[in-house]
């Protein structure tokens, strides 16, 4: 315990320490040569004489601070030491470097904590490992949702399952209108079952969940609301009175009963590229069974199943109810695991993307390899003189790892930068329909993959120079000026292969994006039958004043009338629905 | 590369022993405990400087010795080293080892057990 106060009280004064030792060393000497001086030497004969006797006096003294600090450590702050004023003296290669290095990781941690966000994370949910997607099987692969009655059937009779609980698969976007107070505005509203919160373990952030009476009422007339956190925060400013309030939704009154935490984002999960503002009660009833298959589905397994067990089961069952019920629609069910059914399908081009980015990495790694062998050519003189005054190869190899992993490191600062700004510019991508963006940040994974890049990228492009550099004899580099050292046959070798295979990678990702951007554009030039440029769309809906059938017809030729008639418009149409959208056909 | 390492360790053990044992008179500075060594011994034991400064840095860390400022003999500033209570301690124990140990080996070579 005295000793390590003792060691960190000479590690804070190491510097103060360092010069007593070579005083008391020197004084030694002098003390030597007075002595041999008493002997009768002259007194430059005296100092040399001493000097000779005491030996190496800077080995002595690196000996000594050994005692007190572990000699790796020491030796790493000296390289560190010099690879920094190394880096300050050659002001413009280290600018390439980290600039490089920076772009290079930036990238690599960038498309990381999208796979993180995307593939690696969990759901944001309790036990999402625990979680089904069920679906029935439509025509081909097609995946279709079930119909009520079909899984008020399942629910009882099923042994695999702790809970089944779905919600109402075809809402639309902006379906429900809040009118009232403030602002009209369209919304997105999820009718959900009453379990569905509970069984993906959420917790309302305020008020509570829907309870068993306010789910057996009609489905067009929901008498209670939960709000997005979102929705809460963007309309009401997160005012914690809104709860017991009523909105008017649709032209009715809706009770507000709870508001749903930050953390649960239903449409990055479920609907990727949607918003969702509210949730209402989806009635498990004969109405609702009447519409057909509306209701996406989703599972917790019991302790001990597992999607296996319960595919098995649904299968018989499935088979079974199809029997008993001939006049509901068809039911194949289809399981896989949640994680699965939201990621499943964008993991190939993940991956895809991961190892472009892991290409550009190598080629990055080689372009540095080669700035760091030209300027190894350059410094030959002073690693000679290195090796000359006893520093072993493996001690210089340390000491150009260093240097190398210091530059890749001030390259991951900048390339943590870059990733800041890139995380946040995709998590505000909406246009990109895929689950779970918003959720993409620089978290804590994301830095130790940037810190391991970082290590790994310095060593990789430092590791062939390195151990290239000591490769000509000590001598040749002494005698030689430095060209003689880049015409070397062994360094032209290497240098020839780096740039061979930074090439040969930057083929392989010109072929790969030329090709991706040639589909891309194949999918631009389908002809669509129609010419949505220079036309829009509005959404009108006649209000409830407009009672019988002629009132709404009135009403909506009225429309069409004035819209053509404004300015700037050549054509108006009516449709129920939009083409490519919806699925009425 | 075992054996270098174990002879290195006998010396040190025996070197910081005289180190200590020499300061037992008063407090010396480096270059003295070097001469001190050297004639007490009758020129017999020479320290090596290279092996010196370490060990009085090791044994500075283990709290036996204490390094202190002062005026040497040509009225140079040196550094003087004096015996901690621990120190002393130390040497007691080590002395009792060493004698122990040199008896050990002297009835060994000696032949004793005749």
């Amino acid at each position: 315990m005295k000793k390590l106060r003792r060691r960190f009280r000479y590690w804070r004064h190491h510097g103060e320490r360092h010069s007593l030792l070579d005083e008391e060393m020197a004084l030694h000497v002098e003390e030597l040569a007075q002595r041999f001086v008493e002997q009768g030497m002259t007194e430059r004969d005296a100092l040399a004489a001493a000097r000779r006797k005491f030996g190496n006096m800077t080995y002595t003294a690196e000996e000594a601070r050994a005692t007190w600090i572990a000699r790796w450590l020491s030796d790493l702050g000296q390289d560190l030491r010099y690879a920094l004023r190394g880096m300050r003296k050659d002001a413009g290669f280290t600018a390439f470097v980290v600039l490089i290095a920076g772009l290079g990781i930036g990238a690599s941690a960038t498309v990381y904590s999208v796979v993180n966000a995307l593939l690696l994370r969990p759901l944001p949910f309790r036990d999402p490992s625990q979680l089904v997607w069920i679906a029935n099987q439509g025509l081909g692969d097609a995946e279709w949702s079930l119909q009520v009655n079909h899984l008020l059937d399942l629910r009882a009779q099923n042994k695999s399952f702790s809970d089944l609980a779905g919600w109402f698969n075809y809402y639309g976007a902006g379906d429900s209108k809040l009118t009232g107070s403030g602002e009209p505005e369209r919304l997105t509203s999820v009718p959900v079952t009453q379990n569905l919160f509970s069984l993906l373990g959420v917790q309302p952030a305020a008020g509570r969940m829907f309870t068993e009476t306010e789910c057996q009422g009609r489905f067009e007339l929901p008498p209670v609301a939960i709000l997005s956190y979102g929705f809460w925060k963007r309309r009401f400013s997160s005012d914690p009175g809104i709860l017991g309030r009523k909105l008017i939704l649709n032209d009715s009154p809706v009770l507000v009963v709870g508001v749903l935490p930050a953390s649960f984002d239903f449409g990055a999960v479920f609907a990727p590229g949607k918003t969702i503002d509210l949730f209402v009660p989806f009635p498990l009833t004969e109405q609702t069974n009447r519409r057909g298959n509306t209701t996406a589905v989703v599972g917790r397994l019991k302790p001990g199943a597992t999607v296996q067990s319960a595919k098995a089961e649904f299968r018989i069952l499935g088979k079974q109810l199809q029997d008993q019920h001939p006049e509901r629609n068809g039911l194949a069910p289809l399981l896989s695991p949640l994680e699965q059914h939201v990621s499943g399908r964008v993991r190939p081009a993940l991956l895809v993307l991961a190892c472009a980015v892991g290409v550009v990495m190598l080629i990055v790694c080689a372009n540095l390899s080669n700035l760091q062998l030209a300027r190894m050519a350059s410094r030959q003189k002073e690693i000679a003189v290195r090796t000359a005054l006893g520093a072993g190869r493996y001690r210089l190899l340390r000491q150009a790892l260093t240097e190398s992993v210091v530059l890749s490191c001030c390259g991951a600062l900048l390339g943590l930068v870059l990733a800041f700004a890139g995380t946040r510019a995709l998590a505000h991508l909406s246009a990109f329909r895929l689950p779970l963006l918003s959720s993409v940040r620089v978290d804590g994974t994301v830095l130790a993959f940037t810190l391991l890049a970082a290590v790994l990228t310095g060593i990789v492009f430092g590791l062939l120079p390195a151990l290239q550099a000591p490769a000509l004899g000590v001598q040749d580099a002494l005698k030689n000026d430095s060209r003689g050292f880049a015409g070397n046959r062994g360094h032209a070798w290497l240098r020839s292969t780096l740039v061979v295979s930074e090439i040969g990678f930057a083929c392989v990702l010109l072929v790969g994006a030329g090709l991706l951007i040639r589909s891309f554009m194949r999918v631009l030039d389908v002809n669509l039958g129609f010419q949505p440029d220079q036309a829009y769309s509005i959404r009108i809906e006649p209000g409830a004043q407009y009672k019988t059938l002629p009132q709404r017809d009135a009403y909506i030729d009225e429309v069409l009338h004035r819209v053509r008639d404004a300015r700037g418009i050549t054509d108006a149409g009516l449709a129920d629905v939009l083409p490519l959208d919806g699925d009425r056909s | 590369m075992g054996t270098k390492k174990s002879r290195e360790d006998l010396l040190q053990g025996t070197l910081d022993m005289l180190v200590l044992k020499t300061l037992t008179a008063g407090q010396l500075h480096g270059y003295a405990i070097a001469q001190l060594i050297q004639q007490l011994s009758n020129d017999l034991l020479c320290v090596e400087e290279g092996s010196l400064y370490p060990a009085l840095q090791r044994l500075e860390l283990n709290g036996w010795i204490e390094g202190n400022w002062g005026l040497s003999a040509h009225n140079r500033r040196a550094r003087f080293y004096t015996l901690t209570p621990e120190g002393r301690e130390h040497l007691e124990a080590e002395t009792n080892r060493y004698r122990r140990q040199t008896g050990a080996i002297a009835r060994i070579m000696g032949f004793a057990f005749e």
